[in-house]
């Protein structure tokens, strides 16, 4: 099935340094905030509006920094998935949100984080801790974090007490930032993620088919095709209950001159190229550009490799994105 | 993890050490500049909106740095 996505980012950003009080601290604190709206549609009628509004606060002096963000995603889906079991089409607010903090006085750091995702039938909380060390006076950054996630799935309108699947996740990650040379980064990044606990979705059921007819069932027949030969028997999905995933992750950030004036000064965009996503615990990886201009900047980056499971059928995307920074006044802080 | 894992992640090292092999150049605190600007991070640059899209429709996850909630999206 051919998916299309398209993805418009309306960001808007500021900043601010706050003065520096040398007479009481010596300390400088900035404050930045960012608002971001995405819009995702596709082929198979699913369409999901993201806002999304972050803040940062950090000390540069002193060490210490924190972060916010929350967004809402607003869901309208009557995908196949929704079709095939003769629901209706149905629409969805999901509220995600996440803090952290960081202490890093020198070359070793410590950053303590925490998210939550809630749906009508599907709730998320995890929380990570991540360890960082520069080295040969900070030629080198290497990180270390654990997180561990903790999902309840339902059904909406039932409350958890009555029906409820849990999922344990593990994330164990290892990074290294490199300096190649004074305008470009490799970033290294490896990721292991063990899941255990039950991830069958409660509205999903899998068609059955008498012995003989099964084998004149072809690959992506239509759901109405489908109704009319399946028995009346409808067993729920059953995912396994373990599932192990690892990734590894390549980045390179070039800097590079870019055009100072024009239509596109002030713009950024990214391209991903169309990709297969591959059985579970494959990796898959495709490579994208992105080039921006404030006043002079640049850079190429390469998209991460990582594992995933098609859980359905091979899909292609094509996604797109440009966003365009809008500068604020200084919020004095 | 299958053969075709191992392969990938072998020519995923060897095409790291290559870049390694170029040269890795030692950077002074003071020639740091251009690493220090903002779009010079090691996160995906797409935003959170596509990340979580292409997450949703593969079922992929990892190559980010901070914590990642999940949701009943997929």
């Amino acid at each position: 099935m051919l998916l299309f996505g398209m993805l418009f980012l309306v960001p808007g950003r500021a900043s601010a340094q706050g003065p520096r009080d040398e007479a009481s601290t010596g300390s400088g604190v900035a404050v930045g905030a960012a608002t971001e709206v995405s819009a995702y549609g596709d082929s198979d009628h699913v369409g999901v509006v993201t806002p999304e509004a972050s803040i940062s606060v950090t000390s540069p002096s002193t060490g210490w920094s924190g972060s916010g963000s929350y967004l809402v995603d607003v869901i309208s889906a009557a995908s196949v998935d929704i079709v095939s079991t003769a629901s209706q089409n149905w629409h969805e607010v999901r509220h995600a949100g996440n803090v952290s903090v960081g202490y890093k006085p020198h070359d070793f750091g410590v950053q303590l984080a925490g998210a939550i995702s809630s749906e009508p039938d599907y709730l998320s909380l995890t929380g990570d801790g991540t360890l960082t060390l520069d080295f040969d006076q900070k030629n080198y950054t290497a990180l270390f974090g654990y997180a561990y996630g903790h999902d309840t799935a339902g059904v909406t309108g039932t409350p958890f007490s009555v029906f409820s699947l849990k999922l344990a996740r593990h994330s164990f990650n290892a990074g290294l930032d490199i300096p190649l040379d004074r305008s470009t980064l490799l970033v290294l990044i490896g990721d292991l993620v063990i899941e255990s606990g039950d991830q069958s979705k409660p509205y999903r059921y899998i068609p059955m088919f008498a012995p003989d007819v099964a084998p004149t069932i072809p690959n992506g027949l239509n759901v109405d095709r489908v109704n009319t030969l399946r028995l009346p028997e409808r067993p729920r999905e059953q995912l396994p209950l373990n599932r192990e995933r690892a990734s590894l992750t390549a980045r390179i950030a070039h800097h590079m001159e870019a055009e100072r004036s024009g239509p596109a000064k002030g713009c950024m965009a990214t391209a991903g190229a169309s990709r297969h996503p591959r059985p579970m615990r494959a990796i898959s990886s495709r490579w994208g550009a992105a080039s921006c201009s404030d006043r002079t900047c640049g850079g190429i980056s390469s998209r991460p490799c990582r594992s995933g499971s098609a859980r359905t059928f091979p899909t292609t995307t094509r996604t797109g994105n440009g966003r365009c920074p809008a500068t604020a006044p200084a919020i004095a802080s | 993890m299958g053969r075709s894992t191992i392969r990938v992640l072998f020519a995923s090292a060897g095409l790291v050490l290559a870049v390694l092999a170029g040269g890795c150049a030692h950077v002074a605190p003071y020639e740091r500049g251009q690493l220090a600007r903002p779009d010079m991070v090691a996160g995906d640059m797409a935003g959170s909106g596509a990340e979580h899209a292409r997450a949703v429709r593969e079922g992929a996850s990892g190559g980010s740095i901070g914590p990642e909630s999940g949701c009943g999206c997929n």
